[in-house]
């Protein structure tokens, strides 16, 4: 019998563990996550009250199950009616699906009466932030309130259109989150309006719901509450109720104040229904007026004199911010001039003389003609939707600095990539592009050290390459032409390849060298497998003669583009496109048995003086009398 | 004993058959081994200290010897029972022969809740077989701790124990995804042995 005795602590050590045993039989997978959920007891815990409003208070909790901080709604008051107002506000809120509407999570009951629970959204309310604004002058930028405010519209809108009035919109019921968010809140007003024909019903009834805020008491917030919220004289409470109290808002903004002073109850409700507003720049002469009177029109005492959607208010403001004028302005034609010129410098000067030169963009101001103008203006607003965002801009400017570097202009494509970098610094496609152009420049440790900061996911080859190159030279100086070769390959681009050849000839003084790398270029990326490789070359006086003869199958031209070639010999080889030859100084050029697609821009090239052509070759076409043509 | 490999066309004799039909050293050493501690186990249940256990331990063990070749075997709980029944007798005679010790007498009222003359069967049995489960799980847990760090066996335990995930990762500065990767790894291993364990005892 083995010796190996128990030791003293054996049972001590047993873990109770039998369950487990037979879990490890049970068919079902097993769980840790469902074992905690049954575990919770009591959903909602660590209650602290954060808010308390005439009907009902806020507290944080913790949610155990979805394990996250929520908040949570209670009735101030727990008989019956008010406890069927809080369950109602819950429905009606929780049937507004926005991102910028308080999302509903839950709706229960407990201990008599109700509960719902909703998003906790962390930071302050718009009114804090007027507050903080008017306080310590700290301004955050007119267009970036406005974006707040086109959000509240949004959100507005989007009742509007399941026929939900809100009627108690104020700054401090628009909660502005930490990331941005800006969520519209407090519901407890709001009001179904008994229109039949919704495409996509509520599922509520307004009978039901409406008389909670008919009962003929004034309800709302000073300074924000409409005429016809006090008096029915005034018409009834609809969607342009809600207008007037964004107008509010919008004045709030602007002025940091309310329309209308709140000291005296009775004396702001005759404010109110006298339209007794200080008109904005009375308080403040830098607000731009057509914002001003923006606010003023949502103000006005008459429903109809309102705008009369949401959607028209916010139209407005959207006109300002892409720089238009709004109608309320009532512009005149030179305000509109002077908007557009103003638009274009947010943009920056390098970017317009681009758009000028490149010519898909035509400027017309001169046509003093204002229906031109119209339309000028519908283009530009397209484009302008375009590059809202300052990371759009990026993107746009990265791609003119592509746009650049077809033109050769290095110089020009990597000052458009540092501007787009500057507006965006976080943009990798921009920081990328710089890293390619820096390389393409043979600026290895340059890129090797902007690199350095990007994430290596899509950048490893470059960075490899960085590395490689970047050992055998200064910044400053360029490959020898021995490297080339194995540079082109690991670069594994015709396209930047052909940039890198382009940027040696036009940055290097030695003629030699940059004949030398352009004829790498055409052997080993250009004109790859086409057997037989041979040429003859001659450098007099700055310029270059070249005989392509004895190579007869080869295609393209493109190495050469950028050499100062006096004398080609192209006899007999495939050469079809006349492109890379247009700019070169040419005098003497053969083209002998060369199938060029068109020929005639060669008899434009303004040097050539000798021109040999096959036998029968273009006996139909005008040559200009100053080129000598031999005929083999 | 993870002879996995044994290829004759019988389905792999579980180890009772093997020690029962075969009675070869090999065998009765792994019946020793498993079921030692075992017959331990419900000695200390039926309120035996440490020393007097293992001394039964090895009183049941012998007889063991005698009596299994003749054991109708068709299942491993009725095998276990039938131990437990046996192991009990045992005990009730170490009593008898050792009365005159006062401790044992009051520890005998623990016995009597395994009591085979005082309790039915079948409650006998569910308390065999749960605590059969309770050891095989354990030798289970032993067996796949050298797989895993500390630490991972730890935060397994403390999840079964019913620590909330939250507190745990606060506990052990360890983020909650891991402590369910952790455990589920654990988790895995662990049924996985206990299935290999019963498959080689049953």
């Amino acid at each position: 019998m083995p010796d190996d005795s128990i030791p003293e602590d054996f049972l001590d050590n047993l873990k109770p563990m039998s369950a487990v045993f037979d879990d490890a039989f049970s068919e079902s997978e097993e769980s840790l996550l469902k074992d905690e959920l049954a575990k919770v007891s009591q959903r909602y815990v660590d209650e602290v009250e954060i808010a308390r409003g005439g009907m009902k208070r806020i507290l944080s909790v913790t949610d155990k199950l979805s394990v996250r901080t929520i908040a949570k709604a209670v009735p101030l008051k727990s008989d019956g009616k008010s406890i069927d107002s809080f369950i109602k506000e819950a429905r009606l809120t929780a049937s507004l699906q926005h991102p910028n509407i308080i999302p509903i999570y839950d709706l229960g009951t407990e201990r008599e009466s109700a509960y719902f629970t909703m998003k906790l959204v962390e930071g302050k309310n718009l009114s804090e932030l007027i507050k903080e604004q008017a306080v310590n002058k700290k301004n955050m930028p007119l267009q970036e309130l406005m974006q707040i405010f086109l959000k509240i519209c949004d959100a507005v809108s989007y009742a509007h259109s399941k026929d939900v009035i809100h009627l108690d919109l104020k700054p401090a019921n628009i909660r502005l989150g930490e990331y941005g968010e800006v969520i519209v809140c407090d519901w407890g007003l709001a009001k179904l309006i008994g229109q039949i024909d919704t495409e996509e019903p509520t599922g509520l009834d307004p009978d039901v719901y409406n008389d909670l805020t008919l009962n003929g008491v004034v309800k709302g917030s000073l300074g924000y509450l409409a005429p016809e919220q006090i008096s029915e004289d005034n018409g009834l409470k609809d969607k342009r109720t809600d207008v007037f109290a964004l107008g509010g808002i919008l004045y709030s903004m602007l002025t940091k104040v309310r329309p209308v002073e709140v000291g005296d109850t009775q004396a702001s409700l005759k404010a109110t229904l006298e339209g007794d507003v200080r008109f904005p720049n009375d308080l403040d002469s830098s607000l731009p007026q057509s914002l001003t009177a923006v606010a003023m029109k949502a103000l006005a005492i008459s429903q109809d004199e309102r705008y009369q959607s949401v959607d028209e208010l916010a139209t407005e403001v959207q006109r300002w911010l892409s720089g238009f004028a709004t109608d309320a302005e009532d512009a005149s034609f030179l305000k509109s001039v002077f908007l557009l010129v103003q638009r274009h410098k947010n943009i920056s000067y390098s970017l317009l003389i681009i758009l000028f030169v490149s010519g898909f963009f035509t400027w017309k101001f001169i046509e003093r003609d204002r229906a031109a103008l119209a339309a000028e203006l519908l283009y530009v607003q397209q484009q302008e939707s375009h590059r809202q965002e300052s990371i759009e801009d990026a993107e746009l400017l990265k791609e003119m600095s592509y746009q650049l570097l077809l033109d050769y202009d290095f110089e020009e494509a990597l000052g458009l990539v540092n501007t787009a970098i500057e507006k965006d610094p976080e943009n990798e496609h921009a920081l990328f592009w710089k890293v390619k152009l820096l390389i393409i420049r043979q600026d290895f440790n340059q890129a090797l050290k902007l690199l350095n900061g990007l994430s290596p996911r899509y950048h490893r080859r470059y960075m490899n390459i960085a590395k490689k190159y970047g050992s055998f030279k200064e910044d400053k100086e360029f490959l020898p032409v021995e490297l080339l070769k194995e540079f082109y390959v690991d670069l594994a681009h015709v396209q930047y390849s052909f940039f890198v050849c382009a940027y040696i000839n036009m940055n290097s003084e030695d003629l030699e060298q940059r004949v030398a790398c352009s004829m790498v270029f055409m052997e080993d990326v250009i004109n790859q497998n086409i057997g037989q490789w041979d040429y003859d070359l001659e450098i007099v006086d700055g310029y270059v003669s070249l005989d392509f003869s004895k190579t007869p199958r080869m295609k393209s031209l493109a190495g050469i583009r950028n050499l100062p070639v006096k004398k080609l010999n192209l006899q007999g080889t495939k050469v079809t496109q006349t492109l890379d030859l247009l700019k070169l100084p040419l005098e003497e050029l053969n083209i002998a048995d060369v199938e060029i697609l068109d020929p005639r821009p060669i008899f434009r090239i303004p040097t050539l003086k000798v021109l040999t052509i096959g036998k029968n070759q273009y006996l139909e076409m005008k040559i200009p009398k100053r080129i000598t043509i031999i005929r083999l | 004993m993870n002879d996995k490999n044994d290829s004759f066309c019988n389905t792999r004799a579980t180890l009772l058959l093997r020690v029962k039909n075969q009675q070869d050293e090999k065998s009765w050493e792994d019946f020793v081994f498993y079921y030692k501690k075992f017959i331990y186990i419900i000695c200390r249940r039926m309120g035996l200290n440490h020393h007097d256990g293992e001394e039964v331990v090895q009183k049941v063990l012998l007889k063991l010897w005698n009596k299994l070749p003749d054991f109708d075997y068709n299942s491993g709980d009725r095998f276990r029972g039938w131990l437990c029944m046996m192991t009990g007798n045992t005990v009730k005679d170490f009593f008898r022969s050792h009365s005159r010790a006062e401790e044992r007498k009051m520890k005998a009222a623990d016995y009597e809740a395994w009591n085979p003359d005082v309790i039915a069967k079948p409650a006998i049995d569910k308390l065999v077989s749960d605590e059969w489960k309770n050891y095989i799980s354990n030798m289970a847990l032993e067996n796949i701790r050298p797989k895993f760090s500390e630490k991972v066996i730890d935060v397994y335990l403390k999840s079964t124990e019913g620590v909330p995930v939250k507190e745990l990762s606060e506990q052990i500065d360890v983020p909650v995804n891991t402590i369910y990767v952790y455990a589920k790894r654990v988790k895995s291993k662990l049924y996985e042995e206990i299935r290999r364990l019963c498959e080689e005892l049953d």
